[in-house]
């Protein structure tokens, strides 16, 4: 009888189809985040730097951004690497959650540069993140050190503070 | 004329403005998912960040990325590096934090009962034994410590922490309470070359909190239910500094059992407590023998830790673990001939330092403390002091992000010492006798190596191989593990398994030293006294009778062999499938035997003041020894995880086995007629099913039925003729919890835990189990 309960249930799945949307929103909070933050004066001129550390979705949709927007009088640049080695100075450097065992690496390399370390891992704030996009009660949201910003020498606005969730 | 064109101009000024501050104004909250979907980025793109916050809210998170979010967690198992279950190329489940809160499990036991592939069986209110696949009681017809599993790598943070008396795992005795628990990763099938000896039917390893913040937080749990069932557990975390964070935790259980009353053998049911007769035909619990001093005791236990982390910098780690724990739990563990109850007692420390540095993972924990099997049984005296030291060091080298090597050495020491206990116990009774009567160790030296292979695009290839050098026996074992998967797209992926795996030594297996004087039916009415110095009880008609369990120190390693094939599948972005099929053969398995019956003749004659009175001895030896046994199981494992929308999840599993084992010697006494037959105490098919459903915003309600099909045990027999088995029907057991979250994080709840009251007892000859109904109240400050 528990078996067939088991099984039957199976005559009720339904393949419902929903859009991933979140890498969008991502590309669209990055791209604020530039708004709110500060990099030192010689950081302020020729492209800025995205890069991409793994496969994700968000470089398509930071692509479009570029084509679209500037930091300040910056055009963007969005770059891929697969592992630190290639990863050359950027003023951001987006984590996906796949390559997210890279942040110590990452974060010793570019120590003394004004990086913006962006990750996608529950706990990488601890690490040394400046910012970590988190999911909490279905929602996207983001955590943001100022500690860890300033380490890297990028001043924040509180008003971007009191946007995300303070670490 | 001028006036016209103000006017014009004003207008249109006054519409712009109008029109732009309606648009700054708008109200985007009222919009729908779909409104903001159909927004062109440039209007993204030009939203205030506040703006675009709301709408990201209103859009939420894809269920197809929440499914993978949930379902896909990130677990360490091949690589011992962080990737996602999908990804595993072994059989791999994890059990969440949020999932083991959200269901209402009491115990690390029962949150197992998430996961497909597991056993697990509950003895008495809160007390329970767990197996990955079966192939338990083997074989069938021995003593009940058999019926426990001995094969599961059990750890906590990598840390091992099953006992080395039988390989078995005390988890009344884990010091960690549920709000303790990250996660728990589960591995299926032999994994010795990848974790070490004792991973025969697989890993599981309870990984713990590991605080992020630095800020301060409080977590506290209580629960109270019938049967006057209280749990209580409350955490700190926080950090001090840059880079210093640390968790402080305790934990407090009790528990009655469903009955208060025994399983007797001697009348085959189940009685009180002063009722309860030996099979030798004497009242077992009167005054102050046996093992049952506190007939409602189900569990009493109580623990403390403290997790503290340092990081030194970026690339160096340091992290120690360290608590204290006290438990006693009534249970089924081993033998005696009037009932297979008796409390079993520890209190135990343990101290775990790891550290991650430059590529180097190094690890040494320490346990140590008391332990007692039987509280209160007269022979033998299963009181000792234990300590256990395990040692181990590896380094990742990694060639081009496309080749890892990790190799790796290991140390483990295991020492039992009774003989404080048992000269205590025979200086208030001279008729006690110990089980090991000394200091007894066992140690285990291995080297293994790990080479993980990516080089080709979505082929992985895993070797690992490991060689142990156990002092006991004194020989070299090798395990292997070769796994391969490729990932036929980004929605399927397929993977083979082939490893072996042995089980270590244990203490018990091969130090025991048990002398046992049972005298006879016909010429003691009382046994548990030393017949020689009961001289009236004497018949120089009758042989005295000693029994003998013995050690074995040179007994081959249990060992598995395993291919496994697996498919994991995401049909859609919200439903997936894993299924996994096994064929293992296991041999070595080892029971205790008779291997001698010898007579001597004793002469009493001086000591009774008469003349010549010899009286015959019988001394019976049962040894430990290797069986020509072989456990033969193939089965497939499924599990379907569904999410029809945001708010409900459906996960269901099962597992379809057959075990049979060839040449099993049915007849001790005749040890050359083997016979091949089907292993009935692994159910055939045991399996899950649970919906997890967020039907407002506060409220949650999950339910979840664990079944598990007919099962036979069968215990030793002794020659006075009690029954050995005991047929348990199938059982399912239907939970269900309702919480209300009233602040973050922070709910109350109601939960039932076998609703239905269904009273199948699910161990051999153990407690009729009941429904168990709780209130309970979470917060998190």
């Amino acid at each position: 009888m528990k078996k067939i309960l088991f099984f039957g249930l199976l005559l009720f799945l339904v393949q419902i189809n929903a859009t991933a949307q979140n890498e969008k929103f991502k590309a669209l909070f990055m791209y604020n985040f530039t708004k709110y933050l500060e990099w030192p004066e010689g950081d302020r001129q020729g492209d800025f730097i995205i890069t991409i550390v793994g496969n994700s979705p968000i470089i398509d949709e930071l692509q479009i951004i570029s084509q679209k927007k500037k930091v300040g009088f910056q055009p963007i640049v969005v770059k891929k690497a697969t592992e630190p080695g290639q990863i050359s100075k950027s003023h951001i450097i987006f984590i996906t959650e796949q390559k997210s065992s890279y942040i110590d690496d990452i974060k010793g390399r570019f120590s003394a540069t004004s990086t913006v370390i962006i990750t996608d891992k529950p706990g990488s704030i601890s690490k040394g993140a400046g910012i970590n996009y988190v999911v909490q009660g279905g929602k996207q949201l983001f955590e943001i050190c100022e500690e860890n910003l300033r380490e890297h020498n990028v001043k924040v606005g509180s008003d971007l503070l009191s946007l995300g969730i303070k670490k | 004329m001028k006036l016209k064109y103000i006017i014009l101009f004003l207008s249109v000024i006054l519409f712009t403005t109008n029109n732009v501050l309606s648009q700054e104004s708008k109200d985007y909250s009222s919009m729908t998912k779909e409104e903001v979907l159909q927004m062109s980025y440039d209007d993204l793109l030009n939203l205030p960040f506040e703006d675009l916050l709301m709408l990201a809210d209103i859009v939420g998170v894809s269920a197809d990325e929440l499914l993978e979010m949930i379902l896909n967690m990130e677990v360490s198992t091949a690589s011992k590096k962080a990737e996602s279950v999908f990804d595993s190329p072994l059989s791999t489940t994890v059990i969440t934090q949020e999932e083991i809160m959200n269901s209402g499990a009491n115990s690390i036991p029962e949150a197992l009962r998430l996961s497909p592939g597991l056993i697990v069986r509950e003895k008495t209110n809160g007390v329970y034994d767990v197996h990955i696949r079966g192939n338990d009681n083997v074989p069938p017809g021995n003593f009940s410590h058999f019926a426990e599993n001995s094969m599961t790598l059990v750890m906590i943070d990598n840390r091992i922490v099953y006992n080395y008396i039988n390989g078995g795992t005390f988890w009344e005795s884990l010091p960690i309470g549920l709000t303790d628990i990250e996660r728990i990763d589960i591995i299926r099938g032999p994994s010795s070359a990848l974790y070490g000896p004792n991973a025969v039917s697989g890993v599981i390893n309870i990984i713990t909190k590991n605080p992020e913040d630095k800020e301060f937080n409080a977590e506290i749990d209580m629960r109270h239910a019938n049967y006057n069932t209280l749990i209580a557990e409350v955490g700190f975390d926080g950090g001090i500094g840059d880079d210093f964070r640390y968790r402080i935790s305790g934990n407090y259980e009790v528990r009655d059992r469903y009955q208060q009353d025994y399983y007797s053998y001697a009348s085959g049911d189940y009685v009180d407590k002063d009722e309860i007769m030996s099979v030798f035909g004497y009242p077992y619990a009167s005054g102050n023998r046996g093992t049952l001093p506190t007939p409602e005791l189900a569990i009493d236990q109580k623990g403390a830790n403290a997790f503290l982390m340092y990081d030194i910098n970026s690339k160096a780690k340091l992290q120690l673990n360290t608590g204290i724990q006290e438990s006693t739990a009534q249970t089924i563990f081993f033998e005696n001939l009037a009932t297979p109850f008796a409390n079993r007692y520890s209190n135990t420390s343990y101290a775990d330092l790891s550290a991650d540095a430059y590529g180097f993972h190094a690890q040494v924990s320490y346990m140590g403390g008391e332990q007692d099997l039987s509280v209160g049984m007269n022979k033998p005296v299963i009181h000792y002091d234990m300590s256990t030291i395990n040692a181990n060091i590896e380094y990742l080298y990694t060639i081009d992000d496309f080749l890892g090597i990790r190799p790796g050495i290991n140390y483990q020491v295991a020492t039992y010492d009774d003989s404080y206990y048992v000269n205590k116990a025979k200086e208030e009774d001279p008729t006690r006798e110990g089980l090991l009567n000394g200091k007894k160790s066992l140690s285990v030296f291995g080297g293994s190596i790990r080479a993980d292979y990516t080089q080709i695009d979505n082929l992985r290839i895993i070797a690992a191989l490991r060689l142990d050098k156990y002092d006991k026996p004194d020989d070299l074992y090798l395990s292997y593990q070769f796994v391969g998967s490729y990932k036929l797209s980004d929605k399927h992926l397929v993977r083979a398994v082939y490893s072996r795996a042995n089980r270590s030594a244990f203490i018990g297996n091969v130090y025991a030293d048990f002398q046992n004087p049972l005298a006879t039916a016909q010429s003691a009415n009382d046994p548990m006294l030393n017949t020689l110095i009961s001289l009236g009880a004497l018949d120089p008609n009758q042989p005295l009778y000693y029994q003998y369990y013995i050690g074995n120190e040179n007994l081959k390693l249990l060992t598995m062999d395993m291919v496994e094939f697996g498919h994991r599948w995401k049909i859609s972005n919200n439903l997936q499938t894993d299924i996994e099929l096994f064929y293992t053969q296991t041999r070595d398995f080892d029971a205790l035997l008779p291997t001698s019956l010898d007579t001597e003749y004793i002469n009493l004659g001086n000591l009774m003041g008469t003349g010549d009175v010899l009286i015959p001895v019988q001394h019976e030896r049962r040894t430990y020894e290797n069986i020509d046994v072989v456990s033969k199981q193939m089965g497939a494992s499924f599990s379907i995880n569904y999410m029809p929308t945001k708010k409900i999840l459906l996960k269901t599993f099962g597992t379809y086995q057959k075990t049979n084992l060839k040449d099993y010697m049915s007849d001790e006494n005749d040890p050359a007629n083997l016979t091949d037959v089907e292993h009935k105490w692994t159910p055939t098919f045991y399996g899950g099913l649970s919906m997890n459903y967020n039907f407002t915003e506060n409220w949650f309600l999950y339910a979840n039925l664990y079944y598990m099909g007919e099962q036979v045990y069968n215990r030793y027999e002794s020659p006075y003729g009690e029954n050995g088995e005991d047929i348990i029907g199938e059982k399912g057991i239907l939970n269900v919890k309702l919480s209300y979250q009233f602040m973050n994080n922070s709910s109350i709840y109601v939960s039932a835990r076998n609703i239905t009251n269904n009273e199948v007892n699910e161990f051999g000859f153990a407690d009729q189990v009941g429904g168990l109904y709780m209130f309970g109240i979470h917060f998190n400050l």
